[in-house]
């Protein structure tokens, strides 16, 4: 029985880890870019969400409602200035900018809000639970947060199959020249990738502060997670990503019911054993191409 | 009749060389100009400088007279400059439709639409949720084009549809080619095979290593002019 509840556990923290994952994915898939700064976004979206609920009088679980949207055009705005010209000068660059941009977002927050750990309070959700059975029990955040994620990750595959701006995406992740003889304009189709990845890891970081604690530091250790779970799953694929997260969380609850300690390692064993044996992860999307 | 395209001594520089050198033609609505030439003459440069893939070094390209030599690729689609480029290029994950739907993304009206397309290729519609890798040459070739025609273009340039196809899925390309013509598109066509590219354009114009070297009408040319033009065997005289 305890088993189950760890395999149940592990999936709804699947959700969690898919929700953080899938705009590094999105990411890399169509602009081949690594956001190492992507936990650091999730954690700056806490921060911002710390300031603008007293200020707002929104409850913190509706907070995503002005924070999502900031991200969003502040991602494509950051694609614009920022990742653009790097990417223009190679891949390498590309992931020293983003590196910087994780260093400078680390050590902004701390000047601001110093060094001390933040939540989000969502008062007695944050304990609430129901049971399927005498040992099984939801805890009802989990569950918002996977059925978050899931919604997400369908609301960016709609877009990206059957929207125009969507389809051209994919085209452009493709064969980004021929895209623009179709009249794509990729810095701008590359700025929506960027701000929708934006808008997902934002989301993220709320849950992960309703879920949690967050500290101006605490954002890489979230990127790796981030990264086990789009590697696990297969670059650029993103129900790929999803299934990525869910093996991360049931080997993290799995290997917590062994020792407590190993839950915290369990994950990365799963990580070097896929990467052992399947390459390019559970469900590579470019190797259709 | 007033041209469509006017290209004005293009040069255009891959680094240290010159892969064209001070080009110049134009192409009327409804007309064919071919351009011929060896493998590494330069003709896929030109046609993609006009694209708007290239910064040329110097020269110009004027579409109706206005010139657009410094405008962005995705601009030019809009303003009615389409290339179909060498290899079909296809979106590899994108299905065949979705592939069509890429060639509307930035379409100016007109009339070339999804449903006269796949009268035009009438298997396109059967075959429309297939991948794109998973079509022959010729199909993909077919693709390409109609990919290209929904944009509606008022120039459509193909580099080199006859590559790497039988000769009849070559001739079904080929046959499509006056309904264009008919229709007032301009058409620049770049094609290593002579004899398709004779038998098909109004003019033709060769290069060789960048430079033209001939110029005129299909039936007023005879082969040693041509092959001369086209190797550069004889003497070259001063260019």
């Amino acid at each position: 029985m305890n088993v189950v509840n760890a395999l149940v556990q592990g999936i709804l923290l699947g959700g969690l880890f898919a929700l953080f994952a899938c705009g590094l994915s999105l990411m890399f898939g169509v602009m081949d870019v690594i956001n190492l700064a992507h936990g650091d976004v999730a954690v700056a979206a806490v921060y911002l969400a710390v300031v603008l609920i007293p200020a707002s009088h929104i409850p913190a679980l509706w907070i995503f409602v002005l924070v999502v949207p900031v991200f969003v055009v502040g991602g494509y705005i950051l694609q614009r200035l920022l990742f653009q010209r790097s990417l223009d000068s190679g891949a390498v660059t590309t992931l020293l900018v983003t590196f910087g941009l994780s260093v400078v977002l680390e050590n902004g927050l701390l000047e601001a809000f110093t060094a001390n750990s933040q939540s989000l309070n969502i008062g007695s959700l944050v304990s609430g639970s129901f049971e399927i059975s005498n040992q099984i029990f939801v805890p009802y955040l989990s569950l918002i947060i996977l059925g978050a994620a899931l919604v997400a990750l369908a609301a960016l595959q709609l877009f990206l199959a059957r929207t125009r701006t969507g389809r051209m995406v994919r085209a452009m992740s493709d064969d980004r020249e021929t895209a623009q003889l179709m009249g794509a304009n990729y810095r701008h189709l590359f700025g929506i990738a960027t701000g929708l990845a934006f808008g997902t890891v934002a989301l993220a970081g709320l849950a992960l502060g309703m879920y949690t604690s967050v500290a101006p530091t605490t954002g890489p250790s979230y990127l790796l997670y981030g990264f086990a779970a789009v590697v696990i799953g297969g670059l650029g694929s993103l129900w790929g990503t999803l299934i990525g997260g869910i093996v991360l969380g049931v080997a993290s609850t799995l290997g917590a019911l062994v020792d407590p300690d190993f839950g915290a390692m369990a994950p990365y064993l799963v990580f070097l054993a896929v990467l052992a044996v399947r390459p390019r992860g559970l469900f590579p999307k470019k190797a259709a191409a | 009749m007033s041209a469509l395209l006017e290209v004005r001594g293009l040069t255009v520089c891959h680094g240290q060389l010159e892969a064209v050198k001070g080009v110049s033609l134009s192409v009327s609505p409804g007309e064919v100009l071919g351009i011929i030439g060896a493998n590494g003459a330069g003709k896929s440069t030109l046609l993609r400088t006009i694209a708007g893939l290239h910064k040329p070094s110097s020269g110009a390209v004027l579409l109706d007279g206005v010139a657009i030599t410094r405008l962005a690729p995705e601009k030019r689609v809009a303003a009615g400059i389409v290339l179909v480029p060498e290899g079909r290029r296809l979106f590899g994950s994108l299905n065949v439709e979705e592939n069509l739907l890429a060639g509307c993304y930035r379409a100016r009206p007109g009339p070339w639409t999804m449903a006269r397309v796949l009268a035009m290729f009438p298997w396109m519609a059967t075959r429309r949720r297939q991948p794109a890798s998973q079509l022959s040459g010729g199909e993909q070739q077919a693709v390409a084009i109609a990919r290209a025609l929904l944009a509606n273009p008022r120039l459509l340039m193909l580099d080199e549809p006859s590559l790497g196809l039988a000769p009849v899925p070559l001739q079904r390309i080929y046959a499509v080619l006056p309904e264009l013509v008919e229709a007032g598109l301009g058409v620049l066509l770049v094609e290593q095979d002579v004899r398709q590219a004779l038998k098909v354009s109004a003019r033709v114009q060769c290069l060789l290593e960048g430079r033209q070297t001939l110029a005129g009408v299909p039936a007023e040319l005879d082969f040693e002019q041509i092959e001369a033009a086209y190797f550069g065997m004889t003497r070259k005289k001063g260019a």
